[in-house]
């Protein structure tokens, strides 16, 4: 529509400027001069309607988005940002798997992108995939499995950063899977090797940990 | 240590230096920079022996963690349900032995018997929220309660009717009104029912209310030959005794205290009571009737006290299963590995909602996948195992809820 305009505008304005050098090349005087100052307030004055007409067009798309949504095929597209400045377009359906973004759109506050402070672009990518996927293949439980298990495939430091986005973003079901990994690599170490593995130290006092030690032997009231 | 700590200071080297000035404030996170919810999150996840036995050791931070009572609770939550198998001990001293097994996988219906790492030990008589009732192991005619992990436990005082425990039908229940564990015993229908609280004062007595029975004409069982056995229990809430009637089984709620009549359900034929045989399955007691040598119904109970209606929910039928061999089997298809006699299975215990674990008289386990009509032959390394009770470990205390 806003070519349709243009193109009319453009039309007008080369009649008008052909109509100019006609009256130029027929006779200069008043009648000439006298057209010529009719003809630029006139065209400024089409010029400015022609932008308030694209303006109120402009606002009224605006206003009308959610109709135009129902309407159209395209989802609806959410931007985050990470923690160093990139940006990801995601659906919004696969934003909304995490409750923290998902009650910022409810409350209104995501019309532009949504910084996300605490995560970095890695991680963020890797949270996006696992949303994505659980958004595709909801239904597919087998498929799911084997996905979680390939993506939980991870070194350490991209697992606790996993975690702790997780828990920013609020989503249980990644949340869940990351604390089941960790939870499968502690179950069967001994003391020590917890310790080596996840890099604590060691802050009892031999009497202490003697005191833990001891079997309770089958203490009876 | 050293090693870990040296990989970690020259990862943190290679990131500065491949992405120049900007990132080097940005090291990634390591173990302790993650919040305290994530470490309990995780922490949870962990099965209560290895967090008891070894997580407790690790740090004072994770010993408080694991001794805090949401913790413990949470915990049990997460815990998947085990069957526990106890049988006398080889060299015959009066102990028992009790292993757990674990039941894994839809299809696969794998098996794994594990120690509990606890011996001379009194015959189990049941479970409930990780806590173990048993007999004493050296003293006839007592009781105790104990946490099978934590090893912490209490022996109960005699009972009334003087009884020894050898006959007779007890469980430990959880009543969630008042949140306290009770233990309710039977050995006499005309002496009537005694309670234990748990909850209550040390010197606390038994406590002794009413038989199921008013009269000595209404029961159903033979005097002469009938005893009492440990009954089922459904999530420690609800108690169902058999009482080797053609007619009904009692049944009690822990918390209500009052024994009713619960009338078995209407199947084709006329029920005999030596066919017959109650477990709880998926949160619901299960009545499994063998009909013939190829064919055991199951039907599930959906409400005890609200009307008292059965559901048919699956027929064996032994022309329709999928037979697995076990794997180990050195002679494939003959007589010791192929498919059982059904009416000589018996029905010990469910897990979860479709699996239900049969055992055969020359001892033998059979696992039974409802969903798929798969059944797989388990055999057990124990010499005799004779009790089976659902279990579920935790680190509670019978007086935290």
């Amino acid at each position: 529509m806003l070519y349709a305009i243009f193109g009319v505008q453009t039309f007008l304005q080369r009649d008008l400027e052909l109509r100019n050098l006609s009256l130029f090349n027929r006779r200069k005087g008043f009648s000439y001069l006298f057209q010529k100052s009719l003809l630029f307030p006139f065209s400024i004055s089409f010029f400015l309607s022609q932008g308030f007409i694209y303006l109120f067009l402009l606002s009224s798309r605006k206003s009308s988005s959610p109709a135009a949504i129902m309407s159209s095929s395209s989802p609806k597209m959410i931007t985050l940002q990470s923690s160093d400045g990139e940006t990801f377009e995601v659906e919004e359906a696969v934003a909304m798997e995490s409750r923290t973004i998902k009650h910022m759109i409810e409350d209104d506050c995501a019309n532009s992108s949504i910084p996300i402070p605490n995560v970095t672009s890695n991680t963020l990518t890797k949270v996006i995939e696992y949303c994505k996927k659980h958004v595709e293949a909801k239904s597919d439980e087998e498929g799911l499995k084997s996905f979680d298990a390939e993506f939980m495939k991870i070194d350490k430091d991209t697992l606790y950063d996993l975690l702790m986005a997780s828990n920013y973003l609020d989503i249980k079901s990644l949340l869940d899977l990351g604390c089941q990994t960790v939870a499968d690599k502690i179950k069967g170490k001994n003391p020590e090797e917890i310790r080596k593995e996840f890099g604590i130290k060691n802050d009892f006092t031999p009497e202490e940990e003697e005191e833990i030690r001891k079997e309770s032997p089958w203490v009876f009231d | 240590m050293e090693a870990l700590q040296n990989d970690k200071v020259r990862n943190r080297k290679n990131i500065s230096r491949k992405d120049g000035e900007g990132r080097g404030a940005m090291e990634s996170t390591s173990f302790k920079d993650l919040h305290e919810s994530i470490v309990f999150g995780i922490l949870v996840k962990v099965p209560p022996s290895y967090v008891y036995k070894n997580g407790r050791l690790v740090c004072r931070a994770w010993r408080d963690l694991i001794s805090r009572d949401d913790f413990i609770v949470q915990n049990f939550m997460e815990t998947k349900a085990e069957l526990l198998v106890g049988g006398p001990t080889s060299r015959r001293n009066g102990y028992f032995e009790v292993k757990l097994m674990e039941v894994e996988g839809a299809l696969q219906l794998d098996c794994k018997l594990r120690d509990c790492g606890l011996c001379r030990m009194g015959r189990p008589r049941s479970s409930c929220n990780g806590l173990l009732l048993l007999n004493h192991p050296k003293e006839e005619g007592l009781l105790q309660v104990m946490n099978l992990i934590t090893t912490v436990g209490l022996t109960l005082p005699k009972c009334p009717s003087g009884c020894r425990h050898k006959a007779c039908g007890s469980a430990l229940g959880f009543d969630p009104n008042k949140k306290e564990y009770k233990v309710i015993h039977m050995y006499a229908d005309s002496f009537g029912f005694e309670i234990f609280n748990l909850a209550g004062p040390p010197d606390a007595a038994w406590r002794i209310i009413p038989g199921p029975w008013e009269g000595l004409q209404e029961r159903p069982y033979d005097f002469e030959r009938f005893s009492w056995s440990d009954p089922i229990s459904v999530n420690g809430r609800v108690l169902h005794w058999h009482v080797a009637s053609n007619e009904y089984i009692i049944s009690m709620d822990v918390s209500e205290e009052i024994s009713t009549k619960t009338y078995l359900p209407n199947i084709s034929e006329e029920i005999e009571s030596y066919k017959y045989t109650l477990a709880e399955l998926g949160g619901y007691l299960s009545f499994v009737y063998a009909l013939s040598d190829i064919q055991v119904d199951i039907w599930i109970l959906d409400d005890c006290f609200r009307g008292q209606i059965w559901s048919k929910k699956h027929s064996i039928q032994l022309d329709l299963i999928k037979y697995v061999t076990p794997e180990n089997s050195l002679l494939p298809a003959n007589h010791a590995n192929a498919l059982p006699n059904l009416s000589k299975l018996v029905a010990v215990a469910g897990r979860g909602c479709d699996i239900l674990i049969l055992k055969h008289e020359n001892s033998c386990l059979y696992i039974y996948d409802m969903k798929h009509r798969v059944m797989k032959k388990f055999k057990m390394n124990m010499k005799n195992p004779m009790y089976f009770i659902p279990h579920r470990s935790s680190l509670l205390h019978w007086r935290n809820s």
